[in-house]
């Protein structure tokens, strides 16, 4: 139920289908992102996104769950494809993104990848 | 007669005494350029300090006593003919007690050293702030210093357990308490915290020590009006149920500033609010205060209690967020001549006392610049003006706009710097004639010569 949850959510973003999408998240949910940046909702994403690439895809890997109680903690795992703002190609760039489920329903988001690091990778 | 210098000749060794042009420059505080004190004397234990303030008493000769000359308000100044006994020597680390939790340390030793000596036992000094590198013990505690940790564990004076030191008669007062409970009769070492120097010069000193946190959860958040950004530090020393380790804020003035002046300082949000908070949880277990804070942050974002919110990865992270609130001696630089003050009041008048200099500094000067930031939770801000001059006359217009208001509202015009020479004229402004006479009835008791330390304070 969880998994399905987070696979519908993340494919919802994907599709940009954000009505959608925010049917997935609690009220009160918690997104952080790469640099620990908060992002408050959906739009607000959307907005983030815009300022650092023009697409970004993702290639599910693997899924992880972790049942405590009425609490399912979910890892998925693969990697990102798409084009920086800056014309720049992201290419098989590890990702990470952890998801809470509370009451059928994120409650909290956390996104980590290597994106900063392919960067600083081809400054060298 | 014998030269007062060699009566010092008897009592320490000469290569530790300096004579007129031979003393550094670093000791002449801020009158540097007008005048040189008679000699610096730099003795390594009480005894020596005991003896020279005999001579100094006897000679009705004035004494300066200084540490790491890194006070803001001239308390460490000299005059012509002035005695300087730095203090610097006595910088030996005498025992740290991980089961009583007390440092026992000279009043030489430099806060960082002492930082670094009580961190290996995995416990902490409370007392932080951005001279730690030069600011000395004996010096934190003489002013009463603030920091960074205020919020947390109290001024200097919260973590000072008991000290020595020396009275202008050379007396050795040694009250070197080291329990937390001790209520026989007078508190004697209250007398010598935040008197600058001007009753006693204190030699030793036993400090409380605090449980090293284990976790350090930081964060930068922008807030968009003053009353979210009340309701936001309420809500958190509650929600962090007393882990709250810093709350600095930033009035967008000096963000801006910082950010066009800076160009290699990484500014953590990208959008303009009026507000930016720096906040700190200290805890004891990284994963849990992690997420604790986390959900504190996440709760009053989606509460609107704040706009934006960005918090710290690692360490590397923690360090470049407080480098905004810290590291800024050369945006100040690109500024001066500047006027700094670190003034309090309540809370909740804080709005009024920002916009108010604001309008009054627009209205008496053409061009100029008023940066406010500071340690809100403690209701203390520091402010950094700039009218394009540092004569007397425009300083003291500055004063009296900002100490006026600061009067108005009940604060007071030194919330942790102390008073030294700088800000003696004011004094009667946030201290009544009752307090002031009191004051004065201690020093002429302690100091009947009026040796140590005079013209700062009051005259």
């Amino acid at each position: 139920m969880s998994l399905e949850i987070v696979k519908s959510f993340l494919n919802a973003v994907e599709n940009r289908d954000l009505i959608q999408a925010k049917k997935y998240l609690s009220p009160s949910s918690i997104m952080i992102f790469p640099g620990g940046k908060f992002i408050k909702d959906l739009d607000s994403l959307a907005e983030w996104s815009k300022t650092r690439y023009k697409f970004v895809k993702k290639t599910f890997s693997t899924f992880d769950e972790i049942k405590e109680g009425n609490k399912s903690t979910i890892y998925s795992i693969g990697i990102l494809d798409g084009i920086m703002n800056d014309g720049k190609e992201i290419k098989n760039v590890r990702y990470i993104d952890r998801f809470v489920i509370e009451n059928a329903k994120i409650v909290n988001m956390q996104v980590w990848n290597d994106l900063a690091e392919s960067i600083l990778v081809d400054k060298e | 007669m014998t030269d007062i210098v060699d009566i010092f000749k008897t009592i320490i060794e000469p290569n530790r005494i300096k004579v007129g042009d031979k003393i550094p420059i670093k000791y002449l505080g801020k009158n540097k350029s007008l005048s040189r004190a008679e000699c610096l004397l730099r003795p390594v234990n009480s005894e020596e300090v005991s003896s020279i303030l005999k001579v100094c008493n006897d000679n009705k000769r004035i004494v300066v006593a200084q540490g790491g000359m890194s006070g803001l308000v001239g308390g460490g100044d000299t005059n012509s003919g002035d005695i300087i006994v730095s203090l610097e020597l006595l910088n030996t680390i005498y025992e740290i007690d991980p089961v009583d939790r007390v440092l026992i340390a000279g009043a030489g030793v430099i806060l960082q050293h002492a930082q670094e000596k009580v961190d290996e036992i995995d416990c902490m000094l409370p007392v932080d702030l951005g001279a730690r590198g030069s600011a000395t013990l004996g010096g934190l505690i003489s002013t009463n210093a603030g920091g960074n940790r205020v919020i947390r564990y109290g001024m200097t004076r919260y973590s000072v357990l008991g000290l020595e030191a020396v009275t202008a008669n050379g007396e050795i007062i040694s009250s070197m308490n080291r329990m937390i409970k001790n209520n026989a009769g007078y508190d004697l070492k209250q007398l010598f915290i935040g008197s600058e120097g001007s009753l006693g010069i204190i030699t030793k000193c036993v400090i409380k020590l605090y449980p090293k946190p284990n976790s350090f959860s930081t964060a930068f958040v922008g807030i968009d009006n003053f009353d979210s950004l009340k309701e936001f530090l309420t809500y958190t020393d509650k929600e962090l149920s007393g882990g709250l380790g810093a709350f600095e804020v930033m009035w967008s003035d000096y963000y801006d500033c910082v950010k066009s002046n800076y160009p290699s300082m990484q500014m953590p949000l990208t959008s303009k609010y009026k507000y930016y908070v720096l906040i700190e949880m200290l805890g004891s277990d990284p994963i849990k205060d992690q997420e604790k804070f986390t959900d504190a942050l996440g709760f009053a974002l989606n509460n609107k209690l704040i706009e934006d919110v960005v918090i710290a990865k690692s360490d590397t992270d923690r360090k470049k967020l407080w480098a905004i609130r810290e590291d800024v001696y050369e945006v100040f630089k690109k500024l001066s001549p500047i006027f700094t003050y670190d003034v309090s009041m309540p809370i909740k008048d804080m709005e009024f006392f920002a916009d108010e200099t604001k309008k009054k500094m627009g209205s008496m000067f053409k061009d100029s610049t008023t940066l406010i930031f500071g340690h809100l939770g403690d209701g203390n801000l520091h402010l950094v003006v700039s009218v394009g001059d540092d004569h007397d006359e425009s300083h003291r217009k500055v004063n009296n706009i900002i100490y006026g208001i600061i009067s108005d509202l009940g604060g007071s015009i030194s919330a942790e710097h102390g008073i030294g020479t700088e800000k003696k004229d004011y004094l009667k402004m946030t201290r009544n004639k009752q307090e002031i006479d009191l004051m004065k009835t201690l020093k002429r008791s302690l100091d009947p010569n009026s040796i140590l330390n005079p013209g700062k304070i009051f005259d």
